[in-house]
């Protein structure tokens, strides 16, 4: 099998060759251009990155290749794989290449594997669908070393569990464990890391390229994210409306890019290694914020006059905490441990700050914003908004006070009711708060104005608008009642690089001129560095680390922090080669390598 | 898992016991068993001592309270006893026995009815799934529609029919009606012959209706389980479409339809109603409609712990297939 490789590599033709490829799809709204014309090559062992925007045509493109696509698309043009038509054949033919010599890892590695069978079966089962011949016992060992060689500890033990007690970093390792169980030729990643955290995202990147270079293989990678390329691929195909925008090598691309589209693009990405250069807002969708109605509370002169240090508190947070039993038994449930979530967790944000708090998936970020978001007695510790103690609010209070304090979601998608058009969307916490119509006639017309979009947009429904302005949609409900702080959980991890930028510029502009205060919560620093004036860095339901943003990342000092800070991916070619975060066991993979 | 299981059956007798005795509640104080004595069921009058005796011996004297006839009901109940039939049945058979006869015969039904139903409806509702909008697709969908919206008389009566059309043409068919064929001796080969030709008809019909529900939830969740991430994953493992669909889809679908089943017994037992009073067969289902009829307290209540005892099973079954196609829920 080993021998096959190698001859194929030594070839000095195109391992894959796609050539004026166009894939439309048939739709309610007429004909769909997925991919329009769109060409390139990839030789034995080279890495390229396709970069685009969501909807640009680049997973379609790759589906396309791996004949994956939905029997409703209509393909045209000319893919070869080592010199053989690839759109021109059964499903049987294409069943015998994929998962032996080219194989795919995809973006969500929470839906990527059957949730009913254990990770050894199925990562056994690519060697078993290929090689009948292998003996049993053999594939379970090869299956071993290869959960070993991605880095899953105590492989044994691991590969008899099932998909849903593995984590997310975990289960994309499987999924890539499976991609180069029968040593492909050429592998495709599909935005690879989209779904995971930043330090998650830094240890299967270097995976792959561990991976990539003992195999030889040629890799396909897709994402929105060039930070991510910058450090992985030889060449990068920037992908714009289902079209090229430009291909080269990838310091050309990056250093000396040829098209608008691509500088933008590359300006749009948050830097942490240059805080003075923000991120470029692409869409340019900036706006003059308009006055605020007579009646708002919302103003800044008065507050941005005043010294941080001497403004009014509007969220105290002393030593909360919040500790969940972990029971077990289904009969008689005990007490078998506790899961201390929050754990003596203390911040404080005056008014018209940015306060960021930041950490990995199951830090307790957002255990800690429902403690918050509740306006209850919390477990331990106490909560005081805009001086006020919440376990001694009545009802009454409580209510008022869910104007104060208000919420933009992660997803922008599933926070908005598709059936409501969005002025009533809009219109709903005033309601709740008893305004006047006239008065919530006036509001939406303002929010509407402020957050970039047009007051006739209030008749249309959610599904009309891009992710962006959903978001921004989102931001100007958070804005209806005058609230003293918004907490912004994720709110910009769920959009493609290019509209974080944009968002980012409106909360910006939004805290600047209204001076409204932030509780930013990300898992991403480089996504907080730019808007936020403090910086809480949050391990294990701690707080490890705070101070002013600009000190934390000059000089970091928790170990933990400075963790963070070196998975962030710099959009620097140079800079990223010379980073190499993740010390993995390169002989384990050796040894795979040789044992195959 | 002793303790569990152990929990879990008393769980189930209390949840039996409850159905049967508010049953009994209702049967006992909205029912009038005492009709028959007096016109127009009774030809002449009866002597109030007898009339007396006849319904103590019954408990449904109408002049005891209706909590003391309850405690008495109660008090046979510990002892296995469920009373006597009442009504225009003056043989005061045990209620036990009349289920006891009864009740494999309707089980053969119901189960046989079942699981065919189901069987059916998945290979229907995925094949339906996989290739939607085709011919097959079509014809399934608007059949099994026409099917559920049809009583169960009109299917029982055109599975009949079918059945008499053949059976003047070529000579040869199925029994028209009844389970057994008082003709022939108990347990010869002749009889057990009679008695499964006689089962095919009525489980076509249990069947159909089985299948056409089922064949819907199946389609439903095999088209959830079509567009998922694991299924392309699969296939670019190097399954091909079909196999990929048959390892990883069709266990994945099967998930959801192993809470359905739990339902499936319990229509197929009011299925049965129908289909044994249309085809004869003197079952359960035969029995609960004359039990209703004429009055029957005792024998309505044991119709109904009956059936609870058969949902019950049925929902536990359910719940350990549920454990066995679902390891995240174990």
């Amino acid at each position: 099998m080993t021998q096959n490789h190698l001859s194929a590599t030594a070839s000095p033709a195109p391992l894959l060759s796609v050539r004026d490829l166009s894939v439309t799809f048939p739709s309610e709204a007429g004909i769909v251009r997925a991919v329009q014309n769109l060409s390139y090559d990839v030789h034995p062992g080279e890495a390229l990155a396709i970069v685009g925007e969501s909807g640009s045509g680049k997973s379609v493109s790759s589906l396309a290749v791996m004949g994956l696509l939905p029997r409703s698309a209509s393909i045209s043009g000319a893919v070869t794989f080592a010199g053989e038509d690839m759109l021109h054949r059964s499903d049987r033919e294409l069943s015998a290449l994929r998962g032996e010599r080219i194989s795919m890892i995809f973006q969500d590695p929470l839906s990527a594997l059957t949730p009913v069978f254990t990770v050894g079966d199925q990562v056994g089962e690519v060697i078993r669908i290929h090689h009948p011949e292998i003996p049993q016992d053999k594939v379970r060992a090869r299956t071993l070393e290869l959960l070993e060689a991605v880095g899953i500890p105590e492989p044994q033990r691991r590969a008899k569990q099932y998909p849903h007690e593995f984590s997310g970093g975990m289960r994309q390792r499987a999924v890539i464990a499976m991609a180069i169980a029968n040593e492909p030729e050429l592998i495709i990643a599909d935005e690879p890391t989209t779904a995971l955290d930043v330090t998650i995202q830094a240890q299967v990147m270097e995976l792959l390229k561990v991976a990539q270079d003992m195999l030889s293989a040629a890799t396909i990678l897709i994402t929105h994210d060039l930070g991510v390329v910058a450090g992985f691929a030889d060449r990068v195909l920037v992908m714009q409306n289902a079209r090229e925008v430009e291909s080269g090598p990838v310091d050309d691309v990056f250093y000396r890019p040829q098209q608008d589209y691509t500088k933008r693009l590359l300006a749009a990405i948050p830097r942490i290694d240059a805080p003075e250069v923000p991120p470029e807002d692409l869409l340019d969708e900036g706006v003059d914020i308009p006055a605020p109605p007579e009646d708002s509370e919302l103003a800044a002169e008065p507050i941005t006059a005043i010294p941080v240090d001497e403004r009014p508190v509007v969220l105290e947070v002393r030593d909360l905490e919040r500790v969940y039993p972990i029971v077990k038994g289904a009969v008689v449930r005990r007490k078998v441990g506790e899961q201390r979530a929050v754990d003596g967790l203390s911040m404080t944000i005056r008014q018209g700050e940015c306060v960021a708090l930041v950490g990995e998936s199951g830090c307790g970020k957002t255990t800690t914003l429902m403690e918050i978001m509740q306006l209850r007695r919390p477990q331990g510790g106490s909560i005081g908004i805009g001086g006020k103690d919440t376990s001694t609010l009545t009802r009454a209070e409580r209510a008022a006070m869910r104007s104060d304090v208000t919420m933009v979601f992660q997803d922008p998608m599933a926070s908005l009711d598709p059936r409501m058009p969005i002025g009533d969307i809009l219109r709903e916490p005033m309601r709740v708060q008893k305004y006047t119509a006239d008065r919530m006639d006036e509001r939406v017309d303002w929010l509407l104005r402020t957050v970039g979009l047009l007051p006739e947009h209030a008749m249309r429904y959610p599904t009309e608008f891009s992710g962006g302005q959903r978001q921004r949609i989102g931001v100007a409900r958070a804005l209806a009642c005058d609230p003293k702080l918004i907490v912004l959980d994720e709110p910009t991890s769920a959009l493609d690089v290019t509209i974080q930028a944009g968002v980012l510029t409106l909360l910006q502009e939004l805290k600047e001129t209204l001076g409204v205060s932030y509780l930013f919560v990300s898992h991403d620093l480089s996504v907080v560095h730019h808007i936020s004036d403090r910086i809480n860095v949050m391990h294990k339901g701690r707080i490890v680390e705070s101070g002013p943003t600009a000190e934390v990342f000059a000089d970091p000092q928790h170990e933990y922090t400075r963790q963070l800070l070196q998975a962030v991916p710099i959009p620097d070619p140079e800079v990223e080669r010379t980073r190499r975060r993740v010390k993995l066991e390169e002989s384990s993979l050796a040894a795979l390598a040789d044992s195959a | 898992m002793l303790r569990f299981t152990l929990l879990r059956i008393l769980n189930y007798v209390l949840l039996a016991f409850v159905a049967t005795s508010i049953t009994y509640l209702l049967a006992a104080s909205l029912m009038h068993p005492q009709e028959v004595l007096y016109p127009p069921i009774a030809t002449k009058p009866v002597p109030p001592a007898t009339a007396h005796a006849y319904l103590e011996a019954r408990n449904i004297n109408p002049d005891t309270p209706l909590f003391a006839r309850y405690a008495r009901w109660l008090g046979d109940l510990l002892h296995g006893n469920l009373g006597v039939t009442s009504g225009t049945d003056r043989a005061m058979t045990p209620v036990l026995d009349v289920l006891a006869a009864r009740v494999p015969l309707s089980l053969r039904l119901v189960v046989l009815g079942t699981l065919l139903g189901v069987v059916l409806g998945i290979v229907v509702g995925m094949i339906s799934a996989v290739r939607r909008n085709s011919i097959g697709d079509v014809a399934a969908t608007g059949s099994s529609f026409v099917l559920l919206s049809l009583p169960t008389v009109v299917v029982v009566l055109l599975v009949q029919q079918i059945n008499q059309i053949v059976i003047n043409t070529t000579g040869f068919g199925l029994p028209p009606t009844g389970a057994t064929n008082p003709a022939l001796p108990d347990g010869s080969t002749e009889q057990l012959v009679y008695h499964l030709q006689a089962l095919v008809m009525p489980t076509i019909v249990l069947a159909l209706f089985g299948m056409a529900s089922y064949s819907r939830y199946m389609k439903v969740t095999t088209l959830d389980v079509l567009g998922s991430d694991y299924l392309r994953t699969a296939r670019a493992k190097g399954l091909t479409r079909q196999l990929a669909m048959r390892r990883h889809g069709l266990r994945m679908a099967l998930i959801p339809m192993g809470q359905y089943f739990a339902f499936a017994v319990g229509a197929a037992f009011t299925g049965s109603l129908f289909v044994e009073l249309m085809f004869n067969w003197h079952g359960i289902g035969k029995f609960t409609v004359h039990a209703l009829n004429s009055a029957d307290v005792n024998g309505t209540a044991g119709v109904v712990l009956y059936a609870a005892i058969l949902t019950l099973l049925s929902a536990t079954f359910a719940d350990i297939l549920q454990g066995i196609l679902d390891p995240r829920i174990r």
